[in-house]
């Protein structure tokens, strides 16, 4: 990684202002979509993406607009990409499948290639990545954005076969119709159980904003009826604010147990919708969501870009691969502690490695980058809460260098006026990303 | 010409780095003590942690031996050190004799990022050493509850992980709720630190006979927590002794059987 920065020398006085152009427009998504970026018309290189959600879609979006001589090409085997943020409300019935749904129209519009299908293996001596069509697609630069993988079997029982009783909903799609459907037909007076995964996972406050919003939803159709977090974790994202909001909303309707109360799961019986704690506790479900342990997407294994702890080590300069040259990774699949595992990051680091990785075809030398997050979470319709932090690079490694949550103890007309920042958090991220206008 | 001479210095400086850094551990009071002019094994034991670390106040460790012992030997004693903390002591173990094969769990706590030691003392008075470092990155998304925690021990768990059979291993898992004050935590109200409240120990006998004790220090995580092996020769009962720094006892039972 040095000696290649020593050989990128030399900065043209513009790319240093496009690069905080994108610096700026990553803490601003909606300001992103304006911004234009010029200069390289030189550039024919064959960038490949894979992955058309959070990181992947942002990615190929800023590589084609920056650079658009680039021959972009992205590989994604959805037409439709449904999003986990808001699929919470979905499954509280406050929103549609629809509402959530994006596609590829604006990216191909802008002239990226889109090959509906999924990428099988990687070689980076012949940069070759084959398809699952058959195909295969060269590349100098490779940009992977592939999200999540389960880890079926971490928890004892729960595989494949296991998730089509008990829903993970952790991908949004199939999973969330499924979850949704044995949401609305669960008895009043059963039990919704939610199993919470330890560190690192996707959207750390996810877990809980889901459980709130479906308690929201018992409330209003089946009263008699309670929700219940398993956590391998004692502490988690917005802890203090969450507790503070299932008080004054929901009362006693949720239940918490964290890991120094018996509460990691490691068992699960699907069919009988029935989980077995660390110490022995047999709990049964009327629902149960299992959120899973998880690594990075398959295909970053195959790339090999992947360490032992399963997710992607990357200079956070650039999302290089620190183990592979010319292979940038983005979102959930890496290693970029504190940053959450968010879409907003996602998002953030798409930016960043797309001007990256054309400052590296240009055999210019990246510049510093900078991220923000805000992370919004529903207690219920009118109850939002949220965090945010500034994300900076200190002895070459990604720290927090401010942040905060929202106030405890704020007014009812605060907490409302951040479940309305949450919609358009929702909308501008959306426009940003694929373009989709609502 | 400049460009290798950069290169070289480069690596150079790199070599050194990495030669140091593996013994980072000989610059550490707490781990020269305990090693009382041993020179340890560097192969043989291992130390598990996440490279990262989200929430520095419970970070699962496991410690295992898979090492080269000779005949008649034993591995007597493990100790656990986290030496970028405000103190160093995490936990020590005592083992029964006849352990070979060492599998301890355990919930650590780390105040900074840092390299993690860990020493295992053998019968024959020879010691084994790994380290492993691990990044604590400090989220601001973790916002406590503000709670507090009772000061006394309660609710002592246990259970085993399978199925015991004679003469073979079984994992024991045991947790007990207490908020393990160190003593250095600011107290919101006054300009003192929160009074140090520790679990002090825990000793595990299996029908009358000591297979398995630990001592705790600051180090380990608020609601201790310990899995180890026992190797049951015959059926009875594990019973499991928690005592507090001021001497308050809980225990508890788990049979056994075939
Ligand atoms: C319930 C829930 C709520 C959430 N709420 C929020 C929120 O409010 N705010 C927020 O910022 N984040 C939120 N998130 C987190 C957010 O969804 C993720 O952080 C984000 O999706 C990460 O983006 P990504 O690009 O890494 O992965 P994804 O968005 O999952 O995109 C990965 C894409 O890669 C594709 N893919 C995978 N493997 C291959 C392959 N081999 N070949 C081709 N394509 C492949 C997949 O089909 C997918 O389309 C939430 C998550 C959950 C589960």
């Amino acid at each position: 990684m040095t000696n290649k920065s020593i050989k990128n020398q030399g900065l043209t006085s513009s790319r240093r202002d496009l690069l905080k152009l994108m610096g700026a427009a990553s803490a601003l998504p909606l300001l992103g979509a304006c911004s234009s970026l010029g200069g390289s018309k030189e550039l024919s290189a064959r960038v490949v993406v894979v992955g058309g959600g959070f990181g992947g879609a942002t990615a190929a979006k800023y590589l084609k607009r920056s650079a658009p001589q680039l021959d972009v090409t992205l590989i994604e085997p959805n037409k439709v990409f449904y999003t986990c943020p808001f699929s919470n409300l979905v499954l509280a019935g406050m929103r549609s499948m629809d509402s959530i749904s994006h596609n590829y129209d604006e990216l191909r519009a802008l002239g990226v290639r889109v090959i509906h299908t999924t990428a099988q293996d990687v070689d980076p001596v012949s940069r070759t990545v084959s398809l699952g069509d058959g195909g295969s697609v060269r590349y100098e630069k490779l940009l992977l954005s592939p999200g999540i993988d389960i880890r079926w079997n971490a928890i004892e029982g729960y595989d494949q076969a296991a998730a089509e009783h008990a829903p993970h909903a952790w991908k949004a799609g199939d999973q969330t119709r499924l979850l949704r459907r044995q949401i609305e037909a669960m008895d009043d007076g059963g039990v919704f159980v939610l199993t919470a995964p330890a560190n690192p996972f996707r959207c750390p406050p996810g877990p809980y904003e889901r459980a709130s919003l479906v308690a929201h939803y018992l409330s209003q159709h089946k009263p008699r009826s309670k929700v219940l977090i398993l956590d391998a974790k004692d502490n988690f994202s917005k802890q203090g604010l969450f507790m503070q909001g299932w008080n004054e909303v929901h009362g006693d309707r949720i239940e918490w147990v964290g890991l120094s109360g018996d509460g990691k799961v490691t068992r699960v019986d699907a069919q009988k919708r029935e989980v077995e704690t660390e110490f022995g506790t047999i709990h049964k479900a009327s629902v149960l969501n299992v959120v899973p342990p998880q690594k990075a997407g398959f295909i970053a294994d195959r790339a090999g870009v992947t360490n032992e702890s399963g997710w992607v080590p990357v200079d956070p300069m650039t999302f290089e691969s620190t183990q592979v040259n010319d292979i940038y990774v983005v979102g959930d699949a890496t290693l970029a502690a504190p940053m959450p595992k968010s879409g907003f990051a996602a998002n953030a680091q798409g930016k960043v490695a797309a001007a990256a990785i054309i400052a590296s075809l240009e055999g210019q030398r990246p510049l510093e980058p900078s991220w923000a997050n805000t992370c919004y979470s529903l207690i219920n319709p009118e109850y939002g809460i949220s965090v945010a932090a500034v994300y900076k690079i200190q002895e070459g490694l990604i720290s927090e260098t401010s942040g905060g949550v929202s106030a405890t103890d704020a007014s009812a007309t605060v907490r409302k006026l951040e479940a309305e920042y949450a919609v358009g958090w929702y909308n501008a991220i959306s426009q940003d990303t694929w373009g989709t206008r609502r | 010409m400049i460009a290798r001479a950069l290169l070289g210095t480069f690596l150079l400086i790199l070599m050194t780095a990495t030669a140091v850094a593996d013994q980072r551990w000989q610059r550490e009071d707490s781990v020269m003590a305990a090693l009382d002019g041993r020179v340890p094994v560097l192969e043989g034991l291992a130390l598990e942690l996440p490279l990262v670390a989200e929430d520095g106040s419970s970070v699962n460790l496991a410690v295992k031996f898979t090492g080269n012992l000779e005949p008649g030997e034993h591995i007597q004693t493990v100790r656990l050190f986290a030496p970028g903390n405000p103190r160093p002591e995490v936990a020590d173990y005592s083992l029964s004799a006849h352990t070979t094969s060492v599998d301890i769990a355990t919930r650590v706590r780390l105040s900074e990022s840092q390299q993690v030691v860990a020493l295992a003392i053998t019968s024959q008075d020879r010691a084994f050493i790994a380290t492993r470092d691990v990044r604590v990155t400090v989220s601001g998304c973790l916002v406590g509850t503000g709670e507090q925690a009772a000061m006394t021990m309660q609710n002592p768990r246990v259970a085993f992980a399978g199925q015991a059979s004679k003469g073979q291993p079984l994992t024991v898992r045991t947790l007990i709720n207490h908020p393990m004050e160190t003593g250095l935590r600011p107290d919101g109200e006054s300009a003192d630190e929160v009074e140090q409240q520790l679990v002090e120990s825990l000793t595990a006998t299996l029908n009358g006979e000591k297979v398995f004790s630990s001592r705790f220090y600051t180090g380990t995580s608020a609601n201790p927590y310990v899995q180890f092996r026992i190797v049951p020769e015959q059926t009875g009962e594990l019973q499991l002794t928690w005592q507090d720094q001021n001497g308050d006892v809980v225990e508890t039972r788990q049979p056994v059987q075939f």
